[in-house]
């Protein structure tokens, strides 16, 4: 039997809105709120509900053959909260089924696997996983790092934060001659199962899903399945990493109607069948120890070697994590939220010039021309912070002494205004 | 293939992109094996010293001609017509230009050359351009009839009718290279007179090279011409341009913000002050340098000496050009914020020089390069963002320099010509 492990990746970043170096302590907002809610809006009413409804309907007709399992970023998860807490309310219908399992990440989608110490990022880790438990009642047992990015350094932290396995990209680079159809250990951190993405399926299906075209014609699914077949009986699993997007949006109704013949043609195949990676862990165990120290991801737009990045990208991380013993130990919620969502890794993708919205010149309506106008925004924006972290410094160390109103609470309140949902 | 082709005059007698284009895609051409050109270029007299002119056709006409490519540029004959056109005239700057000196004009060397050009001048030699743009249309003509070539190549309207001329006589195809329209250059009071000039070439011709999409754009939209005989070919720049003994600049506390171009409206002088009273008022150790001329320069001082930012704003004046590479050399920044740009070759040279660089998005150079800062030319603010963060971060600063210096590298008149060959021969094809 030849299992298969279908992953939804559902990801929102909280996009920038422009800023200037003459707005840099203006508590001006850093998010381009209208942009985002229309994004979330429109992605929930064209893809997340209606999928989620015809995904619910089809695991009751499969009676229990059809298993998802589901990451959704910690960013998205607080947009769901703040502008569409409906689709929250979907997703525990589908978690009541007792076949989907929801994978567990970073809090903010961040990128801090990358920063030099290891402390944001398990702070992170730790910080998702009470969510994820507290939303979908689920411990999550499967980590989903940013990308997917691996290294051997990745995977220790990963399992000193308690989980048993990561799922990463099963690129070439660290694959080489082997499959990423096993179950593989962790090199330098034994503990730590690692799962990989089968590239070759999962961007087939991607494709398939991505072209209405390709989708009417029976050829397209004749062809997944021959692709399907390349799987040895000996192999244990598959893994297909998708996100969640390509099921819905423009011509959602082939879309769904594809995806349920695939789903059929599998559950009546007496060769596969669907599983869930924490089942079948119990099942197989590793069959030897991989590790790689240059970091290998996956997300949409890039290659497999695309992190660390470009001078820029590596500087602005670089600042980023400057700040970190600072806020450390700040109370200010607002301070922590922005501290959080500054490590998303969209920003980041967006200092490179390989970046989908520059192909056409910059025309395409986003706010940066270049990766050096994404550079500069975001470092307007760090500045920004790093001033609101001195002032909240200061204000700490101001206040046990003098009784008195404080100094910055008109910075504070306006703070307070930017984000409703954290009072 | 032997080419004839109607250009202007080659650097250091230039006054903007026009003359180091020609320059640049005649030398391109030359590599070429299989290209001659014949270069026609109206030769403004007077300090010229009227030895170096040499008659070498009958017919009345007295056509100088000299080598002007020396380097191993065997393969193009040098035609000079006396005439007084020059790049980027407009009817008015013309009177300007030779009304005080027509009082001489009778011992003049224009008396000369029109005895040797023998043709039926009224006499009166007022200082009326189109009459200038008619005479030359007549001795090119001429020149048409006693010279061998397959196709016709004229630059920018001033030698359209010399072009369309050689084209009537010869019956080869023509194509015509637009560097700018009226449009760029009068800020959109265009004169009559001149597009139809422009239009009718454009409708002659064959084939039409221009320099950027926008370009091709304007001749769709505004000149009503089908986009299937437009091609873009952008500019480059030679490798010899400047830039290849700059030595490691040093870094000191003062940095200079620079704007390199003629002061008229369509090169967007305010918008740099505009930067540079943002910038002023927040950063220390910033200077603004305004090189150039124009009929705004005025204006902007004015509006300079309004913000209060004299101190450190320097006019440079007009630079001859070998100062320019030294100017863009010392720079830290480069803003070009054109209005109007039908390409803009300055951008290329200060990569180059290891500048990084600010251009506006209205600019066809900004359809060629990619690493560079392209805002809207208006978005003053976007611009002084740029400005800041180059000059605070140097990460920025540094990945700017060195991937537009790869970038440029990889551009060569060459390539241009190899390009333009390509629309030569579909001209040929066309024709026949």
């Amino acid at each position: 039997m030849k299992n298969i492990c279908l992953y939804f990746q559902i990801h929102h970043p909280f996009s920038f809105q422009t800023f200037r170096f003459i707005e840099v302590g203006k508590s001006k907002s850093y998010y381009d709120d209208f942009r985002i809610e229309r994004e979330i809006q429109d992605a929930v009413t064209k893809s997340y509900l209606p999928v989620n409804d015809f995904l619910l309907k089809l695991i009751h007709q499969s009676k229990g053959k059809l298993k998802l399992s589901f990451y959704i970023s910690g960013t998205a998860l607080d947009q769901f909260l703040m502008y569409a807490p409906m689709v929250l309310s979907s997703f525990r219908q589908l978690a009541d089924t007792g076949q989907i399992e929801f994978l567990g990440g970073t809090a903010s989608h961040s990128i801090a696997s990358l920063a030099k110490r290891g402390d944001e990022f398990i702070h992170q880790i730790k910080l998702n996983k009470e969510r994820m438990e507290y939303y979908f009642g689920q411990k999550p047992l499967v980590f989903v790092n940013t990308d997917l990015l691996f290294t051997n350094q990745v995977g220790k932290l990963v399992a000193e934060s308690g989980y048993p396995m990561i799922i990463t990209n099963g690129a070439k680079k660290i694959l080489q001659w082997r499959s990423p159809n096993y179950i593989y250990s962790s090199e330098n951190q034994k503990k730590i199962n690692i799962l990989f993405r089968n590239e070759v399926i999962s961007n087939e299906l991607t494709f398939l899903l991505s072209n209405p075209k390709a989708l009417k014609k029976p050829e397209g699914m004749e062809q997944l399945f021959s692709t399907l077949q390349t799987i040895r009986p000996e192999e244990p699993l598959a893994n297909i990493y998708l996100n969640y997007l390509t099921l819905g949006g423009f011509g959602r109704v082939e879309k769904l109607l594809f995806f349920q013949t695939f789903v059929s043609k599998i559950t009546k195949n007496g060769t596969f069948s669907f599983s869930l990676p924490t089942e079948l862990s119990k099942e197989f165990g590793p069959v030897t120890q991989i590790g790689t120290d240059e970091p290998i991801c996956w997300s949409e737009h890039f290659h497999s070697s695309y992190f660390p990045g470009n001078t820029l990208q590596v500087d602005a991380l670089t600042q980023l994590f400057k700040l970190k013993k600072q806020t450390g130990t700040l109370g200010n919620a607002n301070l922590q939220i922005d501290w959080q969502y500054l490590q998303t890794s969209d920003h980041f993708h967006l200092m490179d010039e390989n970046h989908p919205a520059y192909l056409d010149n910059g025309s395409n309506g986003g706010i940066y021309k270049s990766k050096y106008d994404a550079y500069i925004n975001y470092m307007n924006i760090l500045e920004d912070f790093s001033q609101r972290l001195k002032a909240e410094e200061a204000r700490k160390k101001f206040k046990p002494k003098i009784d008195r109103p404080i100094q910055n609470s008109k910075r504070t309140l306006a703070n307070h205004q930017h984000h409703p949902i954290y009072e | 293939m032997n080419v004839l082709m109607f250009g202007w005059e080659f650097p250091p007698n230039i006054s903007g992109g026009l003359g180091t284009a020609c320059y640049g895609i005649v030398k391109g051409l030359t590599a070429c094996d299989d290209i001659k050109v014949t270069f026609v270029v109206p030769k403004a007299y007077g300090d010229e010293q009227p030895a170096n002119i040499r008659l070498i056709s009958a017919d009345n006409v007295s056509i100088g001609s000299r080598t002007l490519l020396s380097e191993g540029c065997t393969s193009v004959t040098t035609l000079e017509v006396p005439s007084k056109l020059v790049p980027y005239l407009t009817p008015e700057s013309f009177i300007a230009r030779y009304q005080t000196s027509s009082e001489f004009k009778e011992t003049s060397p224009t008396e000369v050359t029109q005895e040797s050009i023998k043709l039926n001048f009224s006499g009166k030699y007022g200082p009326n351009l189109f009459e200038e743009i008619n005479n030359y249309a007549i001795v090119a003509r001429t020149i048409a009839q006693s010279n061998e070539f397959e196709v016709i190549h004229a630059h920018d309207w001033l030698t359209f009718p010399a072009a369309i001329a050689a084209k009537h006589v010869s019956g080869k195809p023509l194509v015509i290279h637009i560097h700018s329209t009226d449009f760029d250059r009068s800020g959109g009071s265009i004169n009559p007179v001149i597009y139809d000039i422009e239009k009718q070439g454009m409708e002659e011709a064959d084939q039409i090279i221009t320099v950027s999409n926008l370009i091709k754009k304007r001749l769709v939209e505004q000149y009503r011409i089908p986009s299937g005989k437009i091609t873009t070919v952008y500019n480059a720049i030679g490798p010899d341009s400047d830039g290849t003994n700059s030595e490691v600049k040093k870094r000191s506390k003062q940095k200079t913000v620079t704007f390199l171009g003629r002061i008229t409206i369509q090169k967007g002088p305010e918008y740099f002050v505009e930067v540079a009273r943002l910038v002023i008022n927040q950063m220390k150790n910033v200077h603004f340098v305004m090189a150039g001329n124009g009929e705004m320069r005025n204006r902007i001082v004015e509006l300079c000496a309004m913000y209060g930012i004299g101190d450190r704003f320097h006019f440079a004046g007009f630079l001859s050009g070998k100062e320019v590479p030294e100017v863009l050399r010392r720079s830290d920044i480069f803003i070009m914020p054109s209005v109007s740009e039908p390409f803009g070759i300055v951008p290329l040279e200060a990569m180059h020089a290891n500048v990084p660089v600010i251009i506006s998005l209205q600019s066809g150079v900004s359809e060629l390069i990619r690493n560079v800062i392209k805002t809207d030319f208006w978005d003053v603010h976007a611009m002084a963002d740029a400005v800041h963060g180059i000059l605070k971060h140097r990460k920025l600063s540094k990945a700017l320099i060195s991937e537009g210096k790869i970038e440029v590298s990889k551009l060569s008149w060459e390539l241009v010509a190899f390009q333009i060959r390509d629309v030569y021969l579909n001209s040929i094809k066309q024709a026949s």
